[in-house]
């Protein structure tokens, strides 16, 4: 899980990431600490859209109105978003300001979570339990990278290009296919069995409430390390190479594993890429395919009703044999 | 009441009297660390004790009230908060509205009838418990309020069905079972709790209680060794480990409280016993607590297990004594079940899904309509306002940024579109010796049914019937694997108690009516019912009572399919589907994707 949402920062245009798991995994947990690694970014002060000095100001409703004034910048951190269980439609999208609107009856658009969450992480806890209608406004936006507003006399359209994290227990209801070829990676977690393991998270944690602070401060070089090893990734991103070899394997998982499309080939090789970069690694081996071949096809398998297998199962032994071969 | 602050750690007998105060004052020492799930119906047990409960907590209390009720069928907006429209109207500006969730802040939220709330609201519930905050996005209100909840559970559900949520029970770390308890109605005069003032001082001490750093390995082994797997558990067995110790006025957390602490915690939740070679007696009997508690008789008694080697010997010997403590608080169905061996993972209790209740707020937005919100409708403020722009001059608005006159007929709020869904219940006959092969038809389609199904969020249920009677394989679910893992081992053989099958699904669609959603009811037999209700082998007294019992069922009007399975399509199935009113379809060669076809059909019908 940590795996992939690091990859997840590291390159966004992997397209997200969907943690299935029991209760009490630490999902939410690990995601809510993604926040901690990542690096700041310069945006245009004020902008509640959170707009970069380089992107388009006619394109944003805020700046648009606010030509030739000088711009300033701040340096923020790249946001993680919670979108909370309980959320209505205007709240997510953006509505109306009511503030101005009750007393001089003046129309102007209060943004929303998506405005938020521009070029940042929005997490949605138990997504499976989503409203419908809501996740069919994600999966839009998520897909235009644009957030069109068109109610109570508004007429706004603004950028939202986020990364989707979601996390659910698969028990407790099915995700719409739709829904989850979204993703880019998929994990599955579970609680720890071994007994080392889960006393040292029960300690962690009571440590943590006995005194949070001290906590931070016990792992601060650690968190500082995994920030800078995200940052470097991220800038080293482009320079890793993919071997026509490996190129071929992937290939081959894809085909052999009935992936449909080239979704799931690409987001194997991004991911490959993102790996190897957070390794330090200048080229992508097929060892990193397939260490992180599961993230990526795990959830785009081809349902086969006579297959009982679940679909890790599936996937190593796709990788087995392509890989020997 | 003892004059001295020490509640006795080794409860005196009846053990379940002793564990049962202990609870009780725990919960109300820290409620926001603890939260208490009370199972067990209405009855002068669960009177006695939540009255006791109310006045102790009571006493704690800045208000002087024992906890905020949540009534069942609460609106989202009333438990979360939003905006309070009259305010905001009024003051021209947003007003938010606390919700119920923030008002208890500091306090116990009391949940009756926790089996049916919706699954939204336990999880935002449990959202809050985690954070310890409440995140609001609604209705132009965005905050995040620091809210502290103690939270109280009552569970009124049956052994067969459905019970409190598990996200919601794996965090409240004492589970209470009153059925239990209420056997031994002479003794409950021992019941009392601790005072308020002892409640006090113990909540000053609470937080510099000694805790040796071994106790977590122990209690994870302990966990372990009952089947356990929660952490949350684990970890609530040290935070009530902490507080009996300051109740107790002690200054660090030794043996026998940490002993205690187990059961109390770990007793109730465990799957298993453990499989030690030791000389546990495999069904310990009530009493037998007084033996166990006190360390010495525990050491002779047992033979040191050979796998705790990495642990070392002191760890193991004082681990047995936990093992021990543990092992009597263990539920009585579970010890039926099998001693020393371990019970197949008790079917997870499904939380009742949400309802799509008439104007709870859910659905696609479609249009507006006149009227006032209630109920959790939402306001469509932009026409409520277009509504009320022509008339303002008329209404003497004094000009153009003074407020806007706004009356009760210019209000319009959003209609919904509400979709309830449907739960389809598979009823099958899985007597005799075409069992097997009904069973397998019945599976097929209730996987092509879920494939289906979860794009349209329906749940699918089942039921068998065979030798004297009915049992409920699979509980309502949407989730393929869970069904997929209750559907690998079935059963089959014996008689055909139809009467007992069709009661058990009757009951199921009752369920789910009360729920919000629609029942369908599949029924896969030959109809030839030869075993009654009692579990006799009387065709003919079997057959009288189908009648009366499928008249009571056609009744009550669920839209029902009956599948006649045998080889030559005969009479009874299908005076069987007369008689419930049902559509009849022979299909003696088993077909999966016929029989979810037919469903289907029988689905789009109804929604039509």
């Amino acid at each position: 899980m940590k795996r992939a949402l690091l990859i997840a920062a590291v390159d966004p245009r992997i397209g997200g990431v969907m943690v299935f798991g029991d209760r009490g995994t630490g999902k939410s947990t690990a995601v809510r600490g993604l926040a901690d690694l990542l690096p700041q970014e310069q945006v245009v002060r004020d902008c509640p859209y959170r707009r970069r000095a380089d992107e388009p100001a006619e394109d944003c409703p805020h700046c648009s109105t606010r030509s030739g004034t000088r711009v300033r910048l701040r340096k923020e951190t790249v946001p993680v978003v919670d979108l909370p269980l309980g959320a209505t439609e205007d709240r997510v999208v953006g509505a109306l300001d009511i503030e101005r609107a009750l007393p001089a009856a003046e129309k102007s658009f209060e943004p929303g979570v998506l405005a938020r969450a521009h070029r940042g992480f929005l997490y949605v806890d138990e997504i499976n339990l989503l409203e419908d209608h809501l996740v069919d406004l994600l999966l839009d936006v998520a897909a235009s990278s644009v957030n069109v507003v068109e109610r109570e006399g508004l007429s706004i359209r603004h950028a939202a290009r986020f990364v989707l994290i979601g996390s659910g227990n698969p028990e407790e209801g099915e995700l719409r296919p739709q829904l989850l070829d979204r993703f880019g990676l998929a994990v599955d977690v579970a609680t720890p069995k071994g007994l080392t393991d889960r006393v040292e998270v029960v300690k962690r944690r009571d440590a943590f409430e006995q005194d949070p602070s001290a906590f931070v401060k016990r792992f601060a070089r650690r968190t500082g390390a995994l920030r800078r090893s995200i940052a470097r990734a991220r800038t080293a991103l482009d320079e890793v190479e993919v071997p026509d070899a490996v190129l071929e394997r992937a290939a081959a998982l894809c085909l052999e594993l009935g992936t449909d499309g080239l979704r799931g080939e690409l987001t194997l090789l991004r991911a490959a890429r993102a790996s190897s970069a957070l390794d330090g690694a200048s080229i992508v081996s097929e060892e990193t395919l397939a260490a992180i071949a599961s993230l990526a096809l795990r959830h785009r398998l081809r349902r086969d009703p006579l297959d009982e297998s679940g679909s890790e199962v599936r996937v190593r032994r796709a990788l087995e044999k392509v890989l020997i071969a | 009441m003892n004059a001295r602050a020490s509640i006795p750690v080794v409860a005196p007998a009846p053990a379940l009297i002793g564990d049962l105060s202990l609870a009780l004052s725990l919960f109300a020492l820290d409620p926001a660390g603890s939260g208490l799930l009370l199972r067990g119906g209405h009855g002068p047990v669960r009177e006695r004790v939540l009255s006791a409960l109310a006045g102790l907590l009571s006493a704690l209390h800045v208000d002087g009230s024992p906890w905020r009720r949540v009534p069942l069928g609460i609106g989202d907006d009333r438990l979360l908060g939003g905006l309070d429209l009259t305010a905001t109207l009024s003051a021209g500006r947003p007003v938010a509205a606390r919700g119920l969730l923030a008002e208890a802040d500091g306090s116990v939220l009391l949940l009756p009838l926790v089996e049916h709330v919706p699954a939204s609201q336990i999880t935002e519930i449990c959202s809050v418990l985690d954070r310890g905050e409440l995140s609001l996005a609604r209705d132009g209100v965005t905050e995040h309020i620091a809210v502290r909840l103690g939270v109280l559970a009552l569970d009124e559900s049956e052994l067969d069905e459905s019970g409190c949520s598990p996200a919601l029970a794996d965090r409240l770390l004492l589970h209470v079972d009153l059925p239990a308890v209420s056997t031994l109605t002479g003794e409950f005069d021992v019941f009392e709790l601790a005072s308020a003032s002892e409640l006090r001082r113990a909540r000053e001490r609470r937080a510099s209680i000694y805790v040796p750093d071994v106790s977590a390995a122990r209690v994870c082994e302990v966990a372990d060794a009952f089947g356990v797997l929660s952490l949350r558990a684990v970890r609530g067995v040290l935070a009530i480990a902490r507080s009996l110790a300051a109740l107790s006025g002690v200054d660090a957390v030794d043996d026998e409280i940490l002993a205690s602490a187990s059961r109390l915690v770990l007793g109730p939740r465990a799957t298993r016993m453990p499989a030690v070679e030791s000389e546990i007696d495999p069904v310990p009997e009530p009493q037998r607590h007084e033996d166990s508690a006190s360390p010495d008789a525990e050491s002779k008694s047992e033979s040191e297990p050979d796998d705790d080697g990495d642990l070392g010997p002191d760890l193991s010997s004082s681990t047995d004594v936990l093992l021990e403590a543990v092992a009597t608080a263990v539920p009585a169905d579970v010890l039926a079940g099998l001693a020393g061996t371990t019970l197949p993972r008790l079917a997870p209790r499904s939380g009742r899904a949400g309802a799509a209740r008439k104007g709870s707020g859910r659905g696609r937005p479609a249009g507006t309509r006149a009227g006032l919100p209630r109920h959790g409708e939402r306001l469509a403020l932009v026409e409520t306002l277009r509504t009320a722009a022509p008339w303002q001059a008329l209404r003497g608005r004094a000009g153009p940024h003074a407020p806007v006159q706004i009356r009760a007929e210019d209000f319009r709020i959003v209609r919904r579109k509400v979709r309830t869904p449907t739960l389809t219940i598979f009823a099958v006959d899985a007597s005799g010796s075409a069992a097997v092969q009904r069973l397998a038809e019945a599976k097929g389609a209730i996987e092509h049914l879920l494939a289906e199904c979860y794009v349209r969020r329906d749940e699918v249920a089942l039921v068998a019937f065979r030798g004297t009677g009915a049992e409920v394989l699979l509980p309502p679910t949407r989730s393929l694997l869970r069904a997929r893992r209750s559907l690998s081992a079935l059963p089959g053989g014996g008689g055909t108690p139809l009467a007992a099958g069709l009661v058990a699904a009757d009951r199921l669609a009752a369920d789910a009516e009360r729920a919000g959603s629609t029942p369908v009811l599949v029924l896969l037999t030959d109809g030839r019912a030869n075993v009654t209700l009692a579990g006799d082998g009387d065709r003919r007294a079997a057959r009288t009572e189908l009648e009366t019992l499928t008249r009571r069922i056609a009744a009550r009007g669920v839209a029902t399919v009956v599948i006649d399975t045998s080889r030559r399509p005969g009479a009874a199935a299908q005076t069987l589907s007369d008689q419930l009113g049902a559509r009849y379809r022979p299909l003696p060669v088993a077909d999966g994707a016929a029989v979810s076809a037919e469903i289907l059909a029988l689905q789009t019908e109804i929604a039509a």
